[in-house]
Order: structure tokens, then sequence, then C-alpha cells
């Protein structure tokens, strides 16, 4: 039987992180990936024969101290001085741009919808900084603060609080609203509110009049702020970040094993002591770490046989339905669009919120809102390809994927060659990857990009749950460190890291700590 | 639709209960004909009798020849499955592994935060089949333990109808009725008794510190159960009896009672009212060996952290007035904790407490323990600071409980 | 009235505003209450809309009411009683009905009709909805600190709450956080698997907001219609016998009866502001009263955006109150009945026929009914709670007629952005009765009268801007300190002498008279008059 300090299960981006920080530690460290290539959701996908797009259109920039921290610069990847262009696809007198960070400038808007926007960005940018710091720390545990811990907690808010009466008052207003309510209030244009809503939404499984969704908007914003401003990046499908991340971790001394998917995480007396992998190879460990999502952690590998009741509940409970789709499209010609840029349809606050009413009732919507980045193919076989991603389409379709997939493809086509005239007859592959295909393909109960929903009652210490907030399980040498962890989905590394931190700073592993 | 159809049926004829939010238990037509008013309060939605025609009377026929307690409204649940104990040892605090075939334990279980969700009894009548009693209903708990395991469990409290039958002479009645097989059970055993009118499920177990047993039957089999019972114990004193006899007898065996002792972690509505098994006295109970068990990790965590702050202990209080829901104090002035069960012990000849003190007190302070206590004398409170001792329970042990074969008394 | 002085002026004889003023004539002060209607009450009102039939036209039944309220301004001694009701029922599409009863066993036997766990689950439930309405309760008749604020009033406060959050344990911190925030359709899923309890259940995060029950914050709301009690009966409900209007009147009486004046058919025109502080108000009629102290029981936005100049103001607090959301989310049909409605599911001696009724068996019926809403139409299948208070009521209708009180949601104070017409209103009550008639065939022909009130007849007669029965959202951003604007979360307002005690303050509607308390308590504080005659919070042991 093979023997590791940590053994990490899942070569997602996490998974990655964590192992390169453990590596490098001095640790022996595995990383067990399921699937033939690492990086997860961040890795490309081949849609069609020897066609690839990333499954994530755009990354996260990793946060300047951790890219710094994983030394990404020497294996080759730059943090971009600036990220992509948002750019609007719905009829105005003007092309609505975002540029620079979350729109930092402004283009194809009057001036009056300008300053509006501009007074809006500054006040969530600075409640976001909240957000961007408690992203960046361990999440203290109800009832069990260290002081350092309350100390971090306290020097955050009182920031905030220096940031004026009025900003502050502000934060606890809003902090708990719907972003509909926000951007109306602000009197930006349909266009900008539309915008807002779908980014503030996307993934969350919420609307954009959905009470607390103004958080998801946050979350984007803290990624901003983290980035220094370029908060996203387009993914790459030859050279992305998972590539990067893999390449890293090994030249760190991990041993990245792939087509390994493991079957159970083995107990002794109630402690992880390794794993066995469905080849029926055994792999012991003094750390077991599983960056997959935590119903698989706990309902597949652990089993709930082997987890207290209340906890094993809780983790049942999760709401774990994915509402997004992808649709990859491979082109022979190159359309009027802009590489690289991110495009949006999503017209109105009133849109986005319709289309999500139908994830309600599992029904397909009929114009859901989507954005798409298009990209060069590299080996020839197209002239572009372009990856888009489309909200509010439910997991549990009533009608069932079967039919429901030619059904997206079909409707987003449609909207996209109004937007874009003649795109519709350049297709020459496409393939839809709605939630149970994702579901499949990469392990993931639900097919939920954040592993369950990422809302105000599953954040900070309570994701995924009480008892297993801080990167520990209620089973002793069972870490978690995916986007089921704080701070959740995207790609940003920072639940690897702060798992790993605490995982390296750990002495005698006992819960609680 | 037809099957929805019919399933609203089953629903739809359940409707009329509202008119009976009190059910009668399967021996109520002979519990009923045998009391002498109406002295009924309500056990988990059935009429359950106070006291039959005295409790005092009652009372004796506990302790000197014997006594027929309906048990039927205890909750009941049958757990059957491959996996039955290992559902079970996660479920429970005690080792369910060395629970055999044929046996009986009395057992506790926990919340994940290690709190007391309730205590019962747990009969392992196979390899796989067992049926767990209790105070309180369970089946969300129960059912969400059950992830994960080849178990299935269902409440079978209305089907099963349940007598205890306790007090010296009950062994020789269970003879005298063709029990042959009752010299040979001993304290927590289980057998088959096939009568020629019944088939019964028969525990040498109780709740009175006494020799004694408990009969379970079909419902439709109650009646004929009783009538056997008290034509073969005609001769030995055999007489019904209520709650208020048996729970002075409970009391002298110092057996706590749910929600009366302690207060169950599910239904309390203040977090700080809810007990670790330690602070009720159930600490025996927990068997660390097992792996995983529910509440295992918060009562290690509060065992090397000393959190347990609270004790259940018993007490005898000077002089003979009962402190039912008396306040302790140490020292005449510090409170200390609270009499939950008290009464005049009748049998031991002292007057007797169970208590939950503060743990602090138990120790090296113990012995400056007050009760103090408010007699109700003709509309004029009496009220007295007696001193209380913290003794070992039972506050009365009895040979004859554990006797095998027990004596004909 | 003219000539007389007084020292403080409330506009509006609501409810809150005839809390205030009692508490503050007790306290010395000659208060006038100026009421545009010529009867009083607000949303509190008895109306004999039909010939010997009274209107709860309004609020409809009574539990939030302090008790405090009640034993301090002596409102039994002026007529008021409250009656508590025997549970209610959902009525289901198969034909059959789940009703909620008093008895524990039988509530319990009930809902394992239709599913044993849930049953069973209920325990659990009430347990966690119980600890957080004991967490809350205590803060009702509180003013909500000011967490920005540096006032050694705030911090007194605030150290209060964070005490009594240091003392929760872990696991009822975690419970509390996530109990505030999510969707009451989410809460209920973490106890319960059955969609007929789980939309019964559902109906008390709902009633009154601009909400549906998957929106996030839902749960909260259900602790405004758990946490009121019936004579210490935690989450009991009642009807004030006599309808709503009862504790009006009540309180008019008692007020009177302290020597307070109420002017009825004034409408005010507007606060008359000079040198930053209020003076008096002016009288739509031109008539002028003056005052020291001017309290409104108007909503916010009714104050400060038409009763004050806006020039007085500062322009953040302006576009705070403009920011503040009164969203008309129900309607009502009051109807007379010649005999009690017949429903077949229901066996003729239940007792559910007294208390709520409903017709939607799930949640996602109820949350279609919201979708409509959003979309500016009226619900085509809405949520109704339907309540018969004539059942055990004697004194509302003559033997054997009935007073039917149906609340609705949901129903726009635009339709799809233009004015109702008669033809829309005649839609919206269509739509009800269409919902009713299924389960109580005969219904329609056993109507004498009715009365149809969208969320524009409410604001136009109630005074409630768009028609917002709470006087705005029980959202988290305009609850506590945030309502009705940060920063004035006290009752007082930027002008000096004005005051508001309307639902829009903290702790919000539902017939509580707590802001009324509340306001009055600040009032006499910064007026340095005596508290004495003000009855201490009652503990939540």
């Amino acid at each position: 039987m093979k023997f590791f300090d940590v053994v990490i299960i899942g070569g997602g981006h996490n998974g990655l992180v964590a192992g390169e920080l453990l590596a490098r530690s001095g640790r022996k460290v595995a990383i067990l990936e399921a699937g033939e290539r690492f990086g997860g959701l961040a890795a490309s996908y081949e849609f069609a024969p020897g066609l690839s797009a990333p499954i994530c259109n755009f990354i996260s920039k990793i946060p300047s101290f951790l890219h710094e921290k994983l030394q990404l610069e020497k294996h080759g990847f730059t943090n971009g001085k600036t990220g992509a262009d948002t750019i609007s696809l719905d009829a105005g007198s003007e092309t609505l741009v975002l540029h620079g960070s979350y729109g930092a400038q402004l283009s194809g808007v009057t001036p009056e919808e300008n300053e509006a926007f501009q007074t809006l960005r500054k006040r969530l940018m600075l409640q976001a900084r909240l957000f961007a710091d408690l992203e960046r720390q361990v999440p203290v545990q109800p009832g069990s603060a260290s002081f350092r811990q309350k100390a971090a907690i306290a020097y955050s808010m009182a920031k905030q609080r220096l940031s004026g009466t009025e900003e502050f008052r502000q934060l606890l207003r809003m902090a708990l609203m719907c972003v509909a309510d926000v951007t109306e209030e602000a009197a930006i244009g349909p266009r900008l509110c539309g915008l807002l809503g779908f980014d503030a939404t996307l993934g969350y499984r919420l609307g954009p009049r959905s009470p607390t969704s103004l958080m998801g908007l946050y979350s984007r914003l803290a990624r901003e702020i983290a980035g220094k401003g370029g908060g996203i990046v387009a993914n790459s499908a030859a050279e992305g970040i998972a590539e990067v991340l893999a390449r890293a971790a090994s030249a760190s001394g991990a041993v990245l094993m792939a087509a390994s998917k493991v079957s159970s995480i083995t107990m002794e007396n109630g402690r992880a002591t390794g794993i066995v992998l469905e080849s029926g190879a055994e792999i012991s460990a003094r750390h077991v770490v599983s960056s997959i999502s935590p119903i698989a952690t706990f309902g597949q590998l652990v089993g709930y046989q082997n987890l207290e009741t209340g906890f094993g509940r809780e983790i049942a409970l999760l709401r774990h339905k994915g509402s997004v789709s992808k649709l990859f499209l491979a082109l022979d010609a190159w359309p009027d669009l802009k590489g690289g840029a991110r495009y949006v349809h999503a017209p109105s606050t009133a849109h986005v919120e319709t289309s999500f009413n139908a994830v309600k009732y599992r029904q397909m919507p009929s114009d859901p809102p989507f954005e798409f980045v298009i990209c060069r193919e590299q080996t020839g076989k197209a002239a572009a390809i372009v990856s888009v991603t489309i909200a509010n389409t439910p997991y549990d379709l009533d009608a069932g994927w079967t039919g429901g997939r030619k059904k997206l493809a079909s409707s987003i086509l449609t909207r996209m060659n109004l937007l874009v005239p003649g795109l519709r007859k350049s297709v020459i592959a496409s393939e839809v990857l709605a939630p149970p295909d994702i579901e499949a393909r990469f392990n993931l109960p639900g097919g939920h990009w954040h592993h369950h929903d990422y809302q105000s009652d599953r954040m900070y210490a309570l994701r995924p749950a009480l008892g297993a907030g801080n990167y520990r399980t209620p089973v002793d040498g069972l870490w978690i460190c995916g986007a089921g962890t704080h701070p959740g989905g995207g790609v940003t590394g920072l639940s690897g890291y702060l798992c790993a931190s605490e995982l390296m700073a750990e002495r005698n592993g006992r819960w609680p700590a | 639709m037809a099957g929805m159809k019919a399933k609203l049926g089953v629903r739809a004829s359940l409707q009329d209960h509202f008119r009976t939010p009190q059910l009668q238990s399967p021996f109520h037509p002979r519990l009923a004909s045998l009391m002498s008013g109406a002295h009924w309060y309500d056990w988990a939605g059935y009429a359950a009798p106070h006291f039959i025609r005295d409790e005092e009377l009652e009372y004796f026929a506990i302790r000197s020849s014997a006594a027929v307690f309906d048990i039927s409204p205890m909750v009941k649940y049958r757990i059957t499955g491959r996996d039955a104990e290992a559902f079970l040892n996660k479920l429970t605090l005690r080792d369910v592994a060395k629970l055999k075939p044929g046996r009986v334990h009395y057992t506790a279980w926990c919340d994940d935060d290690g709190q007391v969700l309730d205590d019962g009894t747990l009969f392992r009548w196979s390899q796989s089949e067992f049926r767990l009693c209790c105070q309180e209903r369970h089946l969300p708990w129960l059912l969400d333990s059950a992830s994960g395991f080849a178990v299935s469990i269902t409440e079978e409290t209305a089907e099963i109808a349940g007598l205890a039958l306790q007090g010296p002479t009950s062994a020789a009645i269970l003879k005298q009725a063709g029990f042959a097989e009752v010299a040979k059970l001993k304290p927590f055993d289980i057998a088959g008794w096939k009568h020629g009118l019944f088939e019964a499920m028969v525990s040498r177990t109780g709740f009175t510190g006494d020799l004694g047993y408990e009969l379970f039957v079909p419902v439709n089999k109650a009646l004929a159960l009783w009538d056997t019972l008290f034509a073969a114990g005609a001769l030995r004193g055999i007489a019904a009896i209520g709650y208020d006899s048996l729970n002075r007898a409970r009391i002298e065996a110092g057996f706590i009672v749910a929600n009366a002792d302690f207060v169950t972690s599910e239904t309390a509505l203040r977090a700080d009212r809810t007990r670790y098994p330690d602070e009720i006295g159930l600490d025996w109970m927990v068997a660390m060996e097992k792996p995983v068990f529910n509440g295992k990790r918060a009562i290690v965590h509060a065992r090397e952290k000393g959190l347990m702050r609270h004790m259940l202990v018993g007490l005898e209080i000077e002089g003979n007035e009962p402190a039912a829901g008396a306040i302790l104090y140490h020292g005449k002035k510090i409170e200390a904790g609270l009499v939950s069960a008290a009464i005049w012990s009748p049998t031991a000849k002292r007057n007797i407490a169970i208590a939950s003190i503060e743990r602090r007190f138990a120790g090296a302070m113990a012995n400056d323990l007050w009760a103090e206590i408010y007699a109700m004398r003709e509309l004029r409170y009496q009220k007295l600071m007696k001193r209380a001792r913290i003794v070992e329970r039972p506050f009365i042990k009895l040979a004859r409980r554990t006797q095998t074969p027990p004596a004909d008394f | 009235m003219q000539g007389k002085q007084f020292d403080v002026i409330v506009i509006g004889a609501g409810h809150n505003g005839l809390v205030a003023a009692c508490y503050l004539q007790k306290a010395g002060l000659s208060v006038a209450v100026v009421e545009k209607n010529d009867w009083i009450g607000g949303a509190a009102v008895s109306r004999e809309l039909h010939p010997g039939t009274l209107y709860s036209n309004c609020s409809y039944v009574c539990s939030l009411f302090r008790p405090e309220i009640m034993r301090d301004l002596e409102l039994p001694r002026h007529g008021l009683q409250v009656i508590a009701y025997e549970g209610g029922a959902v009525f289901t599409r198969d034909g059959d009905y789940l009703a909620s009863y008093r008895n524990h066993h039988a509530h319990r036997r009930e809902f394992a009709r239709f599913s044993p766990r849930d049953a069973e689950s209920y325990e659990r439930y009430a347990r966690d909805v119980t600890r957080q309405c004991r967490f809350v309760q205590p803060l009702l008749l509180r003013t909500a600190p000011d967490p920005a604020g540096l006032m050694p009033g705030d911090i007194g406060e605030l150290l209060f709450l964070a005490r009594k959050v240091m003392d929760l344990s872990a696991r009822e911190l975690a419970l509390m956080a996530r109990f505030w925030t999510m969707s009451v359709a989410d809460f209920l899923d973490e106890y319960f698997e059955n969609n007929v309890i789980k939309a019964y259940l559902a109906i008390s995060g709902i009633i009154g907001t601009a909400l549906g029950p998957m929106s996030p914050g839902t749960a909260y709301v259900l602790l405004h219609h758990y946490m009121g009690e019936v004579d210490g009966n935690v989450g009991a409900w009642g009807y004030a016998r006599g309808g709503m209007g009862a504790i009006s009147q009540a309180l008019a009486a008692s007020f009177r009866a302290s020597g307070g004046t109420i002017v009825t058919g004034s409408e005010v025109g507007s606060v008359i502001v000079r040198n930053g502080k209020a003076t008096g108000v002016a009288l739509a009629n031109g008539t002028e009263l003056d005052a020291a102290t001017v309290v409104s029981n108007a909503d916010v936005k009714r104050t400060f955006l038409k009763l004050v100049d806006p020039q007085v103001l500062p322009g953040s607090f302006v576009k705070g109150v403009q920011n503040f959301k009164m969203r008309g989310s129900s309607g009502k049909l009051n109807i007379a009945l010649d005999s009690l409605p017949q429903f077949p599911a229901l066996p003729g001696d239940c007792p559910s026929i007294r208390g709520d009724l409903h017709f939607t068996d799930s949640v996602e019926r109820m949350e279609k009914a919201y979708d409509d809403w959003k979309d500016g139409k009226w619900s085509a299948d809405p949520f109704v709670d339907m309540m018969i208070p004539t059942t055990i009521d004697p004194t509302m209708a003559p033997p054997g007629q009935h007073f039917v009180s149906c609340f609705i949601q949901y129903c726009p104070y635009k339709v799809e952005g233009r004015e109702w017409t008669q033809a829309d209103r005649d839609g919206f009550a269509k739509s009800v009765l269409d919902q009713i008639e299924q389960y109580s065939p005969g219904f329609k022909s056993r109507i004498q009268h009715m009365e149809v009130r969208t969320p524009q007849e409410i604001e136009a007669e109630v005074g409630l801007t768009e028609g917002n029965i709470f006087q705005g959202e029980l959202t988290f951003d305009q609850l506590l300190f945030n309502r009705p604007v940060p920063g004035y979360a006290k009752y007082r307002s930027p002008v000096r002498g004005l005051y508001i005690c309307g639902s829009s303050t903290h702790p919000g509607g539902g017939v509580m008279g707590a802001p009324g308390r509340n306001a009055a308590s600040e009032i006499l504080k910064d007026l340095s008059r005596r508290h004495s005659h003000m009855s201490e919070a009652h503990e939540v042991f």
C-alpha cells in the first residue's frame, strides 16, 4: 500500500492549489483525478472531435498574493493587468461596453447614466471590500473564535466604518438586498440593470428580484478587488489555468495521478486513514483532503452511515441543483465580434427575472440570458470557437433533457443570430452540456458550478455546514477544500489555499478546532 | 390517477380523528370498568390512569403482590434489516453488538451535540430484529439516522399492546397462567410465550425495581392477555394500577423519566436546558470504543474540556416532607440545583429525591446542600430548609428483582 | 377646537397614532389626533357596509397587539376583548383538506394523514421557530440602536444585542443566521416533505409581503405571524370581538377618557416647519393648528414626500424615503353572506371552519401567484386567506348571517402600469370567487354584499402608500435600524419636533401597537417627561 502525508481527492483548481502548497511545505502529496485531465471545471472540454473549448469562459484572477505564492509567473502564467471587456448585445442607441475593472469606464451610455453607474459602482466596490477581506480569511466558527480571528473581522468592519457614516449605513442596509432594487434605486438604464442582474445571479439560483441577490455581485466585485481591478480574464482552451496549476503542483513534488477515481475514504475508529480507488488499490494517508463536492465527499466517499445524524442531515439537505448550461459552437468564419471579450444577453431586470421563474418550476425559459466568449481555434479545424454560458436552465427539467438540449441550443442560436446576424449558418459543430451532463462528466451531484447553492444561508462559516466551515470536518483527518467551502465558486484557488494553510497549522487534528 | 384516488381514500378515511383527540388503549375497557371515577391523564395521546381506585394501595400492590400497568401508549419502533445492529450502534450510546438476541438493554441516544434526545429500552429478538421503546416520538430522527444503512423502521405503537406485571408474585402468576419458562428468565431476558389464546413476548424488565415482567401482544389479543393474567393472579393479589403509584416505585428504584427529570433536546426551547448523558447519570452507557455514534465527538470534547456542568443525583432529605420542585442551595444561600422528583419512600422509610445539581456542588461541597421546601398547609406555606445528602441510587435494592429462578413469594 | 392649544398633534387616527396619543396624553400633555376620514381606526376598523353587518375590512385578525399596551391603556375596560379561535384548514385539489387543531395530538394526527414523518418533524420545526421568536420578541418594545451611532444609548443597546447573541450556542447562532436570510420554502424543505403541509406553513411567510415563498427573507416573516399571543398563549391568533375596529374604539375611548381630543373629517395638508422645527399642521381646508410636537401616524412616504416641504429635508433623507419600499401586494374581498358557506370536503362538525381557510395546496402555486404580481397582474390562481369571524363572534352580523374576510395575494397597485378600472376589479374579484366556489359550491349565491379592495382603494381610503399593509416591506433592508431610513430609525426625523409612529417604523406592521408606544417613549424622552405610566415590556423567560 502506498503512503502519503496528504492525499487530495479531485484535481480541480482548488485541489491543485492545495496540493502545490502542501507539497512545497515538504509533505508527500498525491493528487487524484478521476478524469484524464486535471483542472476540473477550469479545464477545457472536447465537445467535438479535435475541437476543445474552456468550460469556464472566464476565470477570476488568482489574487495577487496567491499568484506570487504559487510562483505562477515562473510556470508561464501572467496575471494580466486588465480584465475582459463586457459587451451588452442588447439593442440601445450604441453598443454598451464595460471597460476596465467592472465598468471603470463605460461606453455606449448617456452621461447621466454613466454618472449614475459610476456612483453605484463606487459604493458597491467599497462594500465589496468587506467581502474581499473575508474571502481571504478562514471563517470564524461560531462560538470558537480566536482573538486573532476576532481582530481580523473587527479590522475589516472598522475599515468599512471608517469609510464614513453614510457608507457604513448603506452597507448595513444594502447587504441583503436584491440586486434589482439596488439598480432601480441607482437609476441606471435597463441594459445595465439587466447586466448587473445577470452577473449577480448567474449560477446562484436566484432572480434579480430575490432578496440577497446583491451578494452575487459583491462576490464578483470582490474578485475585481483581489485581482486588482482585472477581476475576470478569458480562459484558454490550449494553455489555461488548469495546465499551469498542474505543472506547478508537479514541480513542487506532488504526485499527480489521473484516471484515479476514488471509490471510498477508509476510516479507522472514526478517523480517515486513506482512500480506496475504483481499481481497488488503496492509498493510506495522514490527511485526506477532498476538493470535490461536499455532497459527493460525505454522501458517497464517507457514507452517511459514518456521519453523525445531524451533520449528515445538513449535508443531504444542501441545495445542489445546478442551473447553468454550456453551449459550445465551432464556426467556419469569424463573425463581427471581439475575441476575449465577454458578450452578454440580458436586456433587462424583467427579462432575467422571468427566465428565473422557469427554474422554480423546472421549466425551460423561452429566452434565457447568457454570456459568451469567442476565441481562435488552434488546430485549424474551425475559424472560431464560441463558448456560451446559459443561465436559468434547471437541472431537474420536467420535460427531461433528452429533448431539452436541442430545444435549448436552438433557442440560444436563434437569439444569437438576431444579435449577431449570420452566426447560425456558420456553425459547423455544437454541443450542449446541461447540468445533468456536468453532473455525469465531473462527478458533481446536481451539476452545480458552486457544488451547492452559494446563498446567504450557506456562506462563510456555514459553508457547507456548521461543523465543517473551516475546512475541517467531523471526520478527523478529512478536510474539504472545493467550491462547496468558503469562499465558494469562481476560479480563485482561495478555498485550496485556505484549507492548505489550516492543515499546515494543525497540531492535533482534533475537532472542533 | 386511480392510485391517487386510492391514496386519498386512506387519507380521507382518517379525517374524523379530530372527534377523538384522546385515544383509548386496547386495555381501556378493563381499566375503565375497574376505575372508581375518571382519573385519566394524557400519555402520548392516550387516556392513561393516574390511579384506578387508590394510589397508595396500588403502590403496595407493586411491592407486596402483583401490579398490572398498561404500557401500550409507550412509543415502539420495529427496527429490522441487515444493518439493524450497525444502525442502532450509531444511533444509541451503548454497544449493541454486546446485546445478544433474546436480551433487552436500557439505553439512550443523543444528537450531534451530545445532548440526550431520549432514553428507552432496546429489545433484540434476533440478529436483525429489534424493538425500541421510548417516551417521545422520533421517526424523523430515526429515518435520518438510517441513511446509508440497510434497515427498515416502522412505528408499531398502535399495533402492539403492552402490560407490565410487577411485584413479588408476578413470576408465580405467569407460571400459574401457563408460562413455564418464567423460571429460567434472568433479568433483561426475553422469551416467547405460546398461550392457547395468544402469543406474547415476555421480558423480565420493568420500571419498579422489583421482580417483574413486561408482556407484549398484538392489540387484538390484549383483552385475552389481561383476562388470563387476572384469572391466574386472582389468588395472588393481582391489581391494576395507575401511573401515580408506579411513579413512587420508579423513584425508589432511581429511574429517570424524560421530560420530567431531564429535558429532551428536541423539545427544549432553551438551549441550556438540554443535557449530556454524563449530566443525567448515564455516563456508564457511553461506549467510547465504538468508532462513530451520535454525540460521540461532542461528548469526548466535553469530557476533555470539562464542559459537563450538571449532575443528576439521588438525595435523601431530612424530615418527611417530599421535596418535589424544591430549589437546592449550597450553604442555604447559593442556588445549586433543582429537585425533579421526590417522595416519602414507604419501603425505605426515607424522604428521597432525584435532583439535578451543578457539578461544582457535588464533590467536597456536597455536605452543605439544602432543600427549600414549601409545604402547603391549609392555605399557608410552611417554608422548610432541610439538609439534603447525596446518596446512591437506587434508593432501595430488592434481592428478588434479580433472583433466578424467582421465588414464589 | 380652534383657539385651543395643544402640545402634540397626531396626524392620523390609526391604531399606532392612537397608542402614541394615549401614552402622550397620559404623560400630562394635551394631545389632538387629526383624522382625514369621518371615522377612526386607519386599517383597524369595523365598518357597517351592509346593514347589520360589521366589516373588518382591512386587518382582520389580532395576535401581535402588545399585551403591555392593552394593560397600560386599560383597553379591556374600554371594551376590547380578544377571543382565540381554532386552527384553520387548507383545501386540497384532490377533495381533501389539511386542518390545524389546537389539540396537540389532533394536530399531529392530522399532519400524519399527509406524512407521518412530517407530523413529527413539526415538533422540531416549532421548537426552532419558537427559539427565534424568543430572541426577537424582546426587541419589539425597544428602540433599535443605530449601529453607526456613537451615542451612549446606541452603544448600550448594541451591547444588549451583542450579549443576547453571545448567549446563543453555536448551533443556535447558525440557525439564526440562516433563518433570517432563507426563503420560507427552503426553510420548510429542511423539515418537511409533503407539499400540502409546506403550503400550509408557508402562508405565514408571505402574508402582507411583496415576496413569494421562494424569496429569501420570507422565513423571517414567519416570526411576524408566530410571535403573537392570546393571553400568553404564544403563536395563537384571535379575533377582536366586534371586529378589528374594537381595538381602535377602545384606544379612542381610553384616549378621550384621559382628556384627549380626536378630530375626524380633517385631512392634514402639510406639516408647518419654521427654522427647521415643526410648529404645527395646516389642514387641507386651510386651518392651522399649532403644536410644538407633531407625530405622524401616516407612512414615511406620505409624511415626508407629501406633508413636508422637501426643501427643509436633507437630500439624502428624501432619497432614503424614496428608496423605502412600500409595494402593494394584497387585496381584499369583504363579503356579507346570507348563510354559512358549506365546504363539502370538510366534515360538518369540523371546527376548522372557524379559523383561516385556504385554497392553495402547494408552495409552487403560491409562488406562481407571486410571479403574476411581478408582471403587474393580479394572480390568476390567487392565495386567499379566508376567515369567517361571525362563526364565533356574535356581534358582527345578525344570527345566521356571516361576514367573510378574504385577504388576497397577490394584487398589484397598478395593473400592468395603469390605473385599475371597474372591469379589472371585477376580473380580480372573479378570480377569487371562482377559486372559492370550487371548494364551496353555492358560495356566490349566498352573497348579499361585497366590497372589493385593491391596493388603490386601500391607499385612497386608509392612506397607505401603494396600499402596502405593513407601511413598508418587511425585508432585512427595512427592519430594525434600517426602518424606515438608516440613521432615522428612532421615530425622529430631520425636522425637530416632527416624529413618526406608524408601522413604517420598527418593529413594523401587523397591528402590534409597538411603533406607537416606542415613538411615544422617545418623544417623552425628548420632552423630559415621565414614563411611569408605561409598564416594562413583559419578560420572555
